[in-house]
């Protein structure tokens, strides 16, 4: 890499600034007590701000040892330039440490420190240093990327979860780790207050979980069948009204209906009672027993299935008609040469190739009706037929007191099918890269 | 044959989940309550009970709080609504109104309830329901921090100042940033008030609005007092407060009983007690809550009886206290609560007000609480905030801004507006001289203005240069800051501005 | 690709035709069957709009199965009738309550209130209040009787024997006590009393003018009820016989008003509504309250609802395009953890950020000692906002990329590769503008959704911090939504439904054309994807 001239002083400039920053590192690490109380001097030397009960004094002279060490590294690297990506994988180390120091640092402090703002400048700086350190190698740069999706993504997941072991049940109060828990059982009680079989008569917490399974894989199911029929035809035809009917699909979702709940409550008012409107409206029929339409009324699943499918043809269609467009007519036009009808079209030829974004669309619309609350919360009404996410709420309804630490746990299980499906349906997603299959 | 099982495993779960909707029975038969999932437990072992005895079922569908009214709403016209339901007393202006509850008769019982608690849900002088709690604020210290409770205001921010001297604790008193319940015992100190009252029937007046009343703004100046001494940080909420307190860094607090769990939990010493005075004794607000009986229910009479036999009992009143103390408005309850704590919450409410429950109230909170941010926020004095917020509130009420003379014009980004050329701007609205002309006082920096006046907050009807209807922009140079001051005179509709 | 061919046909199967045709026009006649059933059921009981909501979709099932010109409908019936009933419905009933005063005072109909007041009983100033004890036939438990009581005051005791339709009857005693038997009737157990209360409740005992019913089962009185509200049809009024006033119908504001325009006037609640035309609308375009700072509001909305669609495209995007390079390991796990916030309810998430962002005890502030005024500043809080969504909506985006992705053909790209253009060129010439056709519709619709999206402005801030000197309050971060049913719900007059539906339509129609008009802007409407 370094044959030119000029792409050698470039790579001896990144390095004077790498040893630089390896010397500011360590300064900071050493100088801290012209800032504030405790520097990193101070805490090896003499007293501890730290929990009294970790033991990591001896752990912590390693982080001044490690900059050291890298420094030296980096200026021997200077020289050797070969030998240059195994003397940054040992700074990278060393950065490590000196970052983990400071995590342990910030996480186990007690509560009163004038130094905050050094750590976090510290902090900060260690961040940037090693990011960019990182960045210089071309190859890493896609990790460190997704590196701090991850931090981004998950950081604020920590306090969630922080939350569902906290048994005080307040998110404000967090700590990343859970103070006033004083035995193992404190730090599940939110879990047991929900998983526990004395618990389950007033929150019958599995029972909520089969509901929103149960609602959310029906409705992914039927809305990507009805989505993947609806996208055919929009993709494939070439109908009168075809335009206006696509964008009136696309509007007619957005529409903010706040007032909707009121009518789908009489809608599925209604449909509930067609059980008793039928027998009275045509007596001839009264001997059959019509109590099924019980099953899609008011305070049942099927009635609140019914209403997610509402949004089954939305924006999810114009998804997969994207999708379709890109495969190309011969495929199909040589089928019905053959003289295939477009259902066999669809299904043997078009279907296989789509199925990614059939993925997709599932999981979206799992997802979306996994966590609806609005609706179901209006539409559902005894304890047992509640969806998860409406039985959650229940710990978080009242005006002050809401217990998020129930909710917390809740959620997180809640979660853990959600990432399952997607788990299991990312071959899908993926999968057709692999295939090339759409090729014309 | 592998499609087939899924096939068959969907069938099945479908079948699952389907058929308990089937097999509900209809609710028609049995007395249906709606309740709140701490007062669920309760009232289904009441239930049953009462199911065994007289072979009559009781459904008690939990559901939050806060949903029961607004499901009522929904449901109640429908006829799908409960025949008992559980609310607090400041819903019943909404309820009411909408024809949505039956009256309850407590006939020779009510001398077994708490007066001050019947009143509450008495609206229009009928009863609409049997309270069994109350609920106030109280003045909540930690005792290692804090020697004697403060009687007063002052004392409370001379205590605040000597522990941020003394660096005991970061924070001495502490309020919510947007929170005006829980300011409301400041409020009411120095004698700040939503609305009057009638001084006969003690009802609430919606036409007398006391946010920017003489006591309000005391109040307000206190407490903006407070914070420019950098005693009160802002972006405090309900939780935050209460973390600050439990872990030791604040001294004080306003709370009600529903926070207790939490307090105890935290282990932080603690002593409930009265709220502090200041012009006068501090009046928090009172809310009461209890079982309601719905104007739809067909099983009225037997909704009354179960209430009344049922659950008016030392017995069931103790359990509905024990599930979640707060003051009983049950008198054999109340009278036997031993808890220190509770009896700090009751000592607190003493002289506590029944909260408004008219329709108005709503119009309220947003205004008020964002007033309330604004002072400790520091951006607008304690003043204007207020008589902002009073004039908001008024907007909302009125609707019609008939009366307002304005003066629109580039200034008034400068004059505390969110936009200049604003002929709605509450900041730069005049005042009525009551002599036919109307003035207006801002301060400016140097700089180039246009102005109009406007009348009514709109453009519709407008003067310009010499009173010209729809006439030209008055202009107005400054070479330096000043205060300036229009005058309108409505007989000649001509603007006078004079420069100091 | 010529429009020939891919012209509308109907299905050609190659196997029996005629068992298909039949097969199908079995299906249909079971569907026509039951649409049908539900049509007239629904007729039957009144509700009109539902039954014209199952005519409609039975026709166009029907229309759509015999006009072969639509074979391409039948597609997407079964998404149109459910959209129809579940959506359309719904909408069109906004639609109706929008030109109603339905609001707290007015949610029911005319009749409705009137039968409302109807039920309301009075015992008049005259009537005498009984004790009453319950007798029930000893060989009939559907016959019930009351054994009545009332103090004269004089110390005597008047008795009563009162039966459902047959004369109150005077016992000759002084003994209010019941008897063991009377007249083959025996007296209730408590226990017995609460199972016939529902009984009691609708019965009346007496005959004529002498009637009592029973008014407290706890206290086990009766009293002659009379209905207190009357309403008469030919004066269009409610008379309260309590207090003797004459409550005039006023269909124009749909309220019982008695002394109309005196000092006294009053209003018997609940009222009812009735349709007031465009008046709502007027209301929002006209009224100062509701002018107020609209301007700087809708700026926001616009603002908040495109960077919430660009970050977090942005975002997705690169997070679908890093994971589809097969180099990076664990790349399912990756996926699966990056997916997590799309997981988690969006209520307790933001709650996580608002905790960690608190000055006063956030993780920000507190271990990195950098206090940022998240809530407190109206362009941090805008910040603020603009990062939880981005953090909120960014999985979807990469969910949807991610598929959209796989139907580039590799091909492309090889050819690309073979011209010699590098990783940026082949992006931004290929990826991107393909990726476009597919999802272009979506951001536009997460533009529209973000446009409303009332939860995580209410949850983060609630609008904060307010705007000070407003008319109305509003705060910085309000978007329209937030702000105009705040005003709805939140005015001295109780919830505005029918404000909140003209709200919501003029909403949409500001929607609709922003997205009209980005249709037309980036070609999608026209059919951009000639298939590739």
């Amino acid at each position: 890499m370094s044959d030119t001239p000029r792409q050698a002083s470039y790579d001896f400039v990144v390095s004077i600034g790498n040893v630089a920053f390896v010397v500011i590192l360590l300064g900071s690490f050493m100088i801290m007590p012209w800032f504030g109380t405790y520097s990193g001097w101070k805490l090896l030397t003499t007293e501890t701000p730290l929990n009294a009960s970790l033991p990591l004094l001896p752990v912590l002279w390693l982080v001044p040892l490690a900059l050291v060490a890298a420094g030296v590294l980096l200026l021997w690297a200077m020289f050797r330039p070969e030998r240059k990506p195994q003397a940054y994988r040992l700074i990278i180390a060393a950065c490590v440490v000196g970052l983990l120091y400071y995590v342990l640092f910030i996480f186990t402090l007690t509560q009163e420190l004038p130094a905050r703002a050094t750590v976090g400048i510290g902090t900060i700086v260690i961040l940037i240093g090693l990011l960019a350190l990182i960045w210089q190698m071309r190859t890493y740069r896609p990790i460190l990327v997704l590196l701090m999706a991850l931090i981004f993504a998950l950081f604020p997941v920590l306090w969630v979860i922080s939350a569902a072991f906290n048994p005080s049940g307040n998110m404000a109060t967090q700590t990343l780790i859970p103070q006033n828990v004083q035995s193992i059982g404190d730090l599940f009680a939110n879990f047991n207050k929900l998983l526990s079989p004395e618990a389950q008569t007033l929150y019958p917490f599995w029972r909520w979980m089969f509901n929103s399974l149960f609602v959310a894989s029906i409705t992914a199911v039927l809305s990507v069948a009805i989505s993947a029929l609806a996208a055919y035809s929009f993709s494939r035809f070439r109908f009168q009204g075809r335009q206006n009917l696509l964008l009136l699909v696309l509007l007619i979702q957005v529409f903010p209906n706040m007032l909707a709940m009121v009518a789908l409550f009489l809608i599925l008012q209604q449909i509930g009672k067609l059980s008793e409107f039928i027998p009275a409206a045509i007596p001839a029929l009264a001997g059959i027993d019509w109590s099924f339409f019980r099953a899609f009324g008011l305070d049942s699943l099927g009635g609140l299935i019914l209403v997610y499918l509402g949004g089954a043809l939305g924006i999810n269609t114009w998804l997969m008609k994207g999708f379709y467009d890109s495969v190309p007519r011969e495929i199909d036009e040589s089928a019905q040469v053959d003289g295939a009808t477009h259902w066999q079209t669809f299904r043997l030829l078009i279907f296989p190739l789509v199925r990614p974004i059939l993925a997709v669309v599932a999981v979206l619309a799992f997802v979306g009706t996994f966590n609806e609350f609005v609706l179901a919360r209006v539409l559902l009404r005894s304890k047992d037929n509640y969806t998860l996410m409406v039985g959650l709420y229940l710990f978080v309804s009242d005006n002050f007191a809401k217990d998020w630490g129930g909710f917390a746990a809740g959620a997180l299980i809640g979660a853990a099918p959600i990432v399952i499906v997607y788990l299991l349906l990312q071959d899908q997603i993926v999968g057709g890269l692999t295939t090339g299959a759409v090729k014309g | 044959m592998k499609k087939h099982l899924v096939l068959l495993t969907l069938v099945v779960l479908i079948l699952g989940g389907l058929v308990p909707a089937i097999a509900a029975q209809g609710s028609g038969d049995a007395l249906v309550i709606w309740a709140d999932d701490t007062r669920a437990p309760v009232l289904v072992e009441v239930g049953a009970a009462f199911t065994e005895e007289y072979g009559i079922p009781v459904v008690v569908q939990q559901m939050g709080f806060g949903d029961i009214r607004d499901q009522l709403k929904i449901a109640g016209p429908a006829g799908e609504g409960p025949d008992i339901l559980i609310g607090a007393h400041d819903w019943l202006g909404e309820l009411v109104v909408n024809g949505m509850l039956a009256p309850i008769d407590l006939g020779d019982r009510a001398g077994d309830f708490f007066e001050p608690a019947v009143n509450g849900f008495t609206y229009d002088g009928v009863l609409y329901g049997m309270p069994y709690a109350m609920e106030n604020v109280a003045f909540v210290y930690n005792p290692d921090l804090v020697e004697t409770p403060p009687a007063t205001w002052a004392e409370v921010k001379e205590i605040s100042a000597a522990l941020k001297d003394e660096g005991a604790a970061d924070y001495g008193y502490i309020i919510q940033t947007n929170d005006p319940y829980h300011w409301m015992p400041m409020f009411s100190a120095f004698g700040g008030y939503v609305f009057g009252r009638d001084p006969e029937t003690g009802a609430y007046n919606p036409a007398d609005i006391g946010l920017d009343s003489p006591g309000a703004l005391a109040a307000g100046q206190f407490l903006q007092g407070m914070v420019e001494d950098g005693l009160i940080p802002a972006d405090v909420d309900y939780d935050v407060m209460h973390t600050l307190f439990e872990q030791g860094h604040a001294a004080m607090i306003i709370t009600g009983p529903w926070a207790l769990p939490r307090i105890r939990e935290s282990g932080v010493p603690y002593v409930v007690t009265g709220l502090p005075g200041a012009e006068q004794a501090a009046s928090p607000f009172l809310g009461v809550q209890g079982f309601m009986i719905s104007n739809f229910s067909e099983n009225q009479l037997l909704a009354e009886a179960f209430l009344l036999d049922y659950v008016a009992t030392a017995d069931v009143m103790g359990q509905i206290y024990a599930a979640d103390p707060r003051p009983s408005a049950f008198l054999a309850v109340r009278e036997a609560t031993e808890d220190e704590d509770m009896q700090g919450f009751i000592a607190a409410g003493e002289n506590g007000a029944a909260m408004p429950a008219i329709p108005e109230m709503a119009s309220v909170w947003t205004a008020w609480g964002g007033a309330q941010e604004l002072i400790i926020r520091q951006t607008v004095d304690a003043e204007t905030a207020l008589t902002d917020a009073a004039t908001q509130v008024r907007t909302l009420l009125a609707t019609d801004l008939t009366g307002m003379v304005n003066v629109p014009g580039s200034y008034q980004s400068q004059a505390g507006c969110a936009a200049d050329w604003d002929p709605a701007c509450a900041a730069t609205a005049m005042t009525d001289n009551g002599d036919g002309t109307y003035v207006l006082t801002v301060d400016l920096a140097a700089g180039d203005y246009e102005f109009k006046v406007a009348l009514d907050g709109s453009w519709g009807v407008n003067y310009g240069v010499d009173g010209e209807r729809d006439g030209g922009n008055y202009t107005l140079s400054l070479d330096a800051d000043s205060t300036v001051t229009f005058t309108y005179d409505s007989a000649t509709n001509v603007l006078t501005t004079t420069v100091k | 690709m010529s429009a020939q061919s891919t012209a509308v046909r109907g299905p050609s199967g190659l196997l029996t035709p005629v068992v298909q045709q039949i097969l199908k026009l079995l299906g249909l006649a079971f569907l026509d069957v039951f649409g049908i059933l539900l049509f007239y059921t629904f007729w039957y009981v009144g509700q009109w709009g539902l039954a014209a909501a199952i005519a409609i979709i039975t026709l166009l099932v029907n229309v759509v199965v015999f006009v072969p010109r639509l074979y391409p409908v039948r597609w997407l019936s079964p998404g149109l009738a459910m959209m129809i009933l579940m959506v359309i419905y719904p909408i069109i009933f906004t639609f109706t309550v929008a030109f109603t005063n339905y609001s707290d005072g007015h949610l029911y109909g005319k009749s409705e209130s009137i039968a409302l007041h109807g039920r309301v009983t009075y015992t008049p100033a005259d009537a005498r209040v009984y004790q009453f004890e319950p007798f029930v036939a000893k060989d009939d438990p559907s016959q019930l009787a009351l054994w009545l009581t009332h103090d004269r005051g004089d110390g005597t005791t008047e008795v009563l024997w009162a039966r459902v339709d047959e004369p109150l009857q005077p016992v000759d005693t002084d003994d209010p006590t019941p008897p063991e038997e009377f007249e083959g009737f025996r007296p209730m157990e408590r226990s017995e009393l609460f199972g016939v209360i529902r009984q009691l409740e609708s019965g009346t005992f007496g005959e004529g003018a002498d009637t009592v019913s029973v008014t407290s089962a706890s206290r086990r009185t009766a009293a002659r009820a009379e209905q207190r509200y009357v309403y008469d049809e030919e004066l269009d009024g409610i008379t309260d016989r309590v207090t003797e006033t004459f409550y005039a119908a006023d269909n124009e504001i749909g309220s019982w008003i008695a002394a109309k325009g005196t000092a006294e006037e009053s209003k018997l609640e609940p009222g009812f509504f009735v349709f007031v035309g465009f008046t709502n609308f007027t209301r929002f375009f006209s009224d100062p309250a509701l002018r107020g700072p609209l301007a700087i509001v809708f700026g926001w909305t616009v603002a908040f609802a495109f960077l919430s669609v660009f970050t977090t495209f942005v975002l997705g995007l690169f997070m679908a395009l890093i994971l589809n390079e097969k180099s990076i390991p664990y790349r399912k796990a990756l996926r699966s953890l990056l997916i997590i916030p799309y997981a988690i309810p969006a209520v307790i998430s933001i709650l996580a950020w608002k905790g960690m962002m608190n000055p006063n005890i956030g993780v920000f502030a507190k271990t990195l000692g950098i206090e940022v005024p998240w809530f407190s500043d109206a362009g941090w809080a805008k910040i603020g906002i603009v990062l939880i969504n981005l953090w909120l909506g960014y999985p979807y985006m990469m969910l949807i990329t991610s598929g959209a992705l796989q139907s580039i053909p590799t091909d492309i790209y090889e050819a690309a590769e073979v011209d010699g253009a590098g990783s940026r060129q082949r992006f931004w010439n290929i990826t991107l503008p393909l990726l476009l056709v597919a999802v272009g519709p979506l951001l536009i619709a997460s533009f529209t959704f973000n446009f409303n999206n009332f939860v995580v402005i209410e949850a983060y801030n609630k609008g904060g911090p307010p705007i000070p000197g407003t008319l109305t309050p509003a705060g910085y971060t309000d978007i329209l939504i937030s702000y105009t049913y705040r005003l709805a719900f939140g005015s001295g007059r109780g919830a505005d439904y029918g404000l909140a539906s003209a709200i919501t339509i003029v909403i949409f129609f500001i929607v609709a054309t922003i997205t009209l008009l980005n249709f037309r802007f980036t070609g999608q409407w026209e059919e951009v994807s000639k298939n590739v």
